[in-house]
């Protein structure tokens, strides 16, 4: 293998300029020396602090952004519930209206069939007495127009006339009208 | 070298090479700019997390935004996508490639440093053998001995192409990965801090020459341009060799894949 050092200690005696790329052997006892106590510090000193209150930080925002997403979970499972709760309560609402409207309609129909059935009494018990005062007007005009036709027959006949036998022919001629 | 006859750039020992400031130059540990930069790579994250875990409460404030802040950057951006669910053992590596390595560009772009550390290719290496081992060693730790065989003669590939596709993948992922993976930062904070030097080597030569007075219009809005560009590239090749890593080492948790 090629000695790069025994190349630069030729080069030197030679009075050539030194070459750049060949390490010197004080630098590379510094740069080992500080970087590896640097690595072992970092390692077991300084490192270990920052890191755990990283993870301490990390945790915590995590665990506040699991309540956070918890607590966010619970209103909407509130909200639901709520939700929920109120359209049940509407539903209830719906029932218990339809349900008074058809206890309206049927109690309006009720009574609108006991009014109907009050004014077809009223009329039947109106007419019945109309039927009665016209047969009480019949009745007592009869006997009036019985002696009335049976004046006038005598009088045209200058004759008496059984009213009891013409009766008939006066009842038939008052049922015509 | 002298460009445009008045211009002359610093010799290249110049603007990479530093003297120590403590021990003697060429041995072990002579610690010079270089080696500063590195101890800030450390220092600086240390002083950030420090301070960063004495905040509490639950919005992070200060240096604790800051550091988790970064954390959280490395873990989102680089950590998942690269290695995944898996990714938690292996995030202090990442966050201490991310921060060492982008103190080591940053210092590029301020005053007094001007130097990036990962334009030496010290840094780049030791970090990219680390990042090779600790690949290799997690491929093994997860896979046993298998990890081997699944890197070396992926399953699906018809047997006569493994004549191709050992001798490849063997290169590619064991021996070239890690210079691949040092070369890519170092020459990209290199290429940068030799464009800065340039441009503020043009700005200098051209203030001092009053004849070029109209050429200073277009070098100095260059230089304060590329010094914001390697800003974003001192961050860029951070987020690369991290990413990188991470890419690597979810590679041998998962070889099949």
């Amino acid at each position: 293998m090629i000695n790069l050092w025994a190349l630069a200690a030729e080069a030197e005696e030679a009075g050539d300029p030194p070459n750049p790329v060949i390490p010197t052997e004080n630098e590379i006892v510094w740069a080992a020396i500080f970087f590896i106590l640097l690595w072992a510090l970092m390692k077991y000193v300084l490192l270990p602090p920052i890191m755990k209150a990283m993870e301490n930080r990390s945790s915590t925002i995590q665990s506040g952004k699991d309540a956070a997403d918890a607590a966010t979970a619970a209103l909407g499972s509130a909200r639901r519930s709520h939700e929920a709760t109120l359209a049940e309560a509407r539903a209830d609402a719906s029932t218990i209206l339809a349900g008074a409207r058809a206890a309206a309609d049927e109690r309006r129909a009720v009574l609108q069939a006991e009014a109907d059935t009050e004014i077809a009494e009223m009329r039947r018990s109106a007419q019945a007495e109309i039927d009665q005062a016209r047969a009480d007007a019949l009745t007592g005009m009869r006997g009036d127009v019985s002696s009335l036709a049976v004046g006038a027959a005598e009088i045209v006949l200058g004759r008496s006339v059984d009213a009891g036998s013409q009766q008939s022919v006066i009842d038939q001629a008052l049922a015509a009208d | 070298m002298n460009l445009l006859g008045a211009v002359k750039f610093p010799p290249i020992e110049n603007v990479i090479e530093w003297p120590a400031w403590l021990f003697e130059d060429s041995t072990y540990f002579a610690f010079n700019k270089i080696a500063f930069i590195h101890f800030l790579g450390l220092m600086i994250p240390v002083a950030i997390f420090v301070l960063g875990a004495r905040g509490s409460g639950l919005v992070p404030r200060g240096f604790r935004t800051v550091s988790e802040g970064i954390v959280n950057f490395v873990d989102t951006q680089i950590a998942i996508p690269g290695i995944g669910q898996d990714r938690k053992p292996y995030l202090p590596l990442l966050v201490s490639f991310f921060l060492f390595i982008f103190i080591g560009n940053i210092t590029e772009v301020i005053p007094f440093f001007q130097m990036p550390a990962n334009a030496r290719m010290a840094g780049p290496l030791v970090l990219a053998i680390i990042a090779w081992g600790m690949f290799i060693a997690v491929g093994v730790r997860q896979n046993g001995l298998a990890y081997f065989k699944e890197v070396l003669f992926p399953p699906g590939v018809p047997k006569a192409l493994y004549v191709l596709v050992t001798p490849i993948e063997l290169l590619s992922t064991f021996f070239v990965r890690p210079f691949s993976h040092a070369v890519r930062l170092f020459a990209n904070m290199l290429a940068g801090h030799i464009l800065l030097i340039t441009f503020g080597v043009l700005c200098i030569s051209v203030w001092s020459a009053s004849g070029l007075i109209l050429i200073q219009l277009g070098t100095f809005p260059g230089l304060v341009a590329f010094t914001a560009f390697e800003v974003g590239v001192s961050l860029i090749q951070a987020f690369v060799f991290t990413i990188l890593a991470a890419v690597y080492i979810g590679g041998a948790l998962h070889p099949a894949h």
